[in-house]
């Protein structure tokens, strides 16, 4: 094999490499204003806050299992997809929470958030267009985890 | 056990998540493990609960009873603050039965994120990991480590279970205060049913930041009643002694009262649980007011790592006994018959009694988890036993307490939840 060819080959290895997905933490137009941090994302996820900071009561919506949950819940807690369910067995089996409830699809979680104000949920950015939810907080990429904090509100309200 | 397996398959197929967009009053959920656990040292039974009459070892080399355990709880969500939550497991009892005992059965109060209360029955939170050692698929290990987990062998009690928690940053402080009344029957001497009774209390510190959790607990426990054959021979025989005035026999009285078996605890805890890292270990002091119940300490440190579904770890833990027995063996030779043959009872209680709970143990095993709700689970322990001292076996046979013993348990697991 030519050297030329292993450059190309070595290129379509570079390009088929997983694209960093940026995921961001959702919610009904109606918590517009609202921007949230990690630690209380973390803490919603985690079932140990059950209102937002204006009040509101939250409930939050898993996506169905696979790698964009897994991602999350990698970058929110640093614990593996094993860890978090490990994690609220421990939590049911004590009597002390139950996990998020789980939507069938991501299409399910931003059409269910985008009815209910209660609802905060994670989706893939790229996703966010035709769907009337603001953004609570960016997670992933390089924006660091204080996410969307200090730009303008019109880059998360997607109507 | 076969017999189990498709309805497990059954349940396994059940969903773990509530659907999204019902609002359901109850859920039933579960969890269980089959197990088939295996000792190398045919001298005595290795046991997993401090309660378990047998175990692999002496009774059978592979034991399939050892570990195995089946739970189905029911929380019933009767309003935004009310939850009850009501558990039952079946696990080899005191018996050698596996009739299902109610686990949890309480009421839990919760009008703010930071407080909850809760009456009824709750697991006695003894330890880091106490009120979820039975779910195999919340641990790491097999199961907790017995050298440290046996220190306290209370299970639920029926009481008050309350807890603060303080947000102090991105870090939370709880303080968890707990109490009630716990029973126990144990198998005695020739299979006679010794039932306790006792009032434990429990008050914990925990530190939770992100993936590194502090735990520092005291605990202290007195007697409340103590029905036992073995107890009441015990005492008649020493009202006996006593009565003919036997040389010894005042010393023994003095050291040796089961009706004030009251104890206390510190522990101190820690845990760090990352897909990077895994470190878990804890400490524990143990006093007790009576030579019926054994002064000293355990500690475990546990490590390893998750590479994907494979989770490989290893484990130390020891108990150490730092009880001064001051205990006389009583010579009766020269009195009635009746007088030794108290003695000799007398003699045999005392003796059981300072044969000391001291063992170390090192585990290495691996967790593979090849389902959402399901791992399995291969772990091996070598278990070491100094002379004069039983650890925590039982079915203690003739040659095992005297000399230096070893065993080797291995241990295959399949822990489910539902």
């Amino acid at each position: 094999m030519k050297i030329r060819e292993w450059m190309w080959l070595a290129g379509v290895a570079v390009l088929a490499m997983p694209v960093q997905a940026e995921t961001v933490v959702i919610a009904n137009v109606q918590n517009a204003n609202l921007r949230l941090t990690s630690e209380q994302v973390l803490k919603i996820f985690m079932g140990k806050v059950t209102s937002l900071p204006n009040g509101v009561k939250v409930k939050p919506l898993d996506q169905p299992d696979g790698s964009v949950r897994d991602a999350f819940y990698l970058t929110l807690t640093g614990k593996s997809a094993a860890q978090i369910k490990t994690y609220w067995s421990r939590q049911m089996f004590t009597g002390q929470g139950q996990p998020p409830a789980e939507a069938s699809s991501v299409e399910e979680v931003l059409k269910l958030v985008g009815k209910d104000p209660n609802l905060i949920g994670y989706v893939d950015k790229a996703l966010l267009r035709d769907n009337p939810v603001i953004v609570l907080l960016a997670l992933g990429g390089n924006r660091g985890e204080e996410g969307f904090k200090g730009e303008d509100d019109s880059i998360s309200v997607y109507k | 056990m076969t017999t189990k397996i498709p309805l497990i398959l059954i349940l396994l197929m059940a969903n773990f998540h509530a659907l999204a967009d019902e609002e359901q009053w109850f859920k039933l959920s579960g969890y269980g493990t089959l197990a088939a656990t295996h000792s190398s040292n045919d001298l005595a039974d290795f046991r997993t609960n401090y309660f378990q009459p047998v175990g692999p070892g002496y009774t059978r080399s592979t034991d399939l009873g050892s570990d195995s355990k089946l739970a189905v709880q029911l929380d019933a969500f009767l309003s935004p603050t009310l939850t009850f939550t009501i558990q039952t497991l079946a696990q080899r009892n005191y018996d050698d039965t596996f009739t299902p005992e109610l686990e949890w059965a309480n009421l839990k109060y919760k009008p703010v994120d930071s407080f909850y209360l809760r009456i009824g029955r709750v697991v006695a939170p003894t330890f880091m990991q106490a009120e979820y050692r039975n779910v195999g698929y919340a641990q790491t290990m097999v199961r907790p480590p017995n050298d440290f987990y046996f220190a306290l062998p209370y299970y639920h009690i029926d009481g008050i279970d309350t807890a603060y928690t303080q947000e102090l940053g991105d870090a939370s402080l709880t303080l968890q205060l707990t109490g009630g009344q716990y029973q126990q029957k144990l198998l005695g001497f020739q299979n006679g049913v010794n039932q306790f009774k006792q009032n434990a209390y429990f008050a914990n510190a925990i530190l939770d930041y992100h993936q590194v959790l502090y735990r520092l607990a005291y605990s202290f426990t007195n007697n409340v009643s103590v029905n036992s054959p073995s107890i009441d021979a015990y005492d008649q025989s020493m009202a006996t002694l006593l009565n003919a005035q036997v040389p010894g026999a005042q010393t023994v009285n003095d050291n040796l009262q089961f009706q004030d078996m009251a104890g206390e605890n510190w522990s101190l805890g820690f845990s760090h649980e990352s897909e990077a890292l895994l470190l878990q270990g804890e400490i524990v002091w143990i006093k007790t007011r009576s030579n019926a119940g054994q002064d000293g300490r355990a500690e475990y440190l546990l490590i390893g790592k998750t590479f994907g579904n494979w989770t490989p770890y290893a484990a130390y833990s020891a108990v150490h006994c730092n009880e001064n027995f001051n205990l006389p063996r009583i010579d009766a030779s020269g009195y009635s018959a009746e007088v030794q043959q108290a003695a000799g009872v007398v003699n045999m209680m005392s003796y059981g009694l300072q044969l000391e709970r001291e063992q170390n143990t090192l585990a290495v095993g691996v967790r593979y988890d090849f389902s959402r709700s399901a791992d399995l689970k291969l772990q091996f322990e070598h278990i070491h036993k100094p002379a004069g001292a039983i650890g925590d076996f039982t079915q203690i046979q003739p040659g095992f307490a005297n000399s230096e013993q070893h065993a080797n348990v291995v241990t295959l697991a399949f822990d489910f939840v539902f």
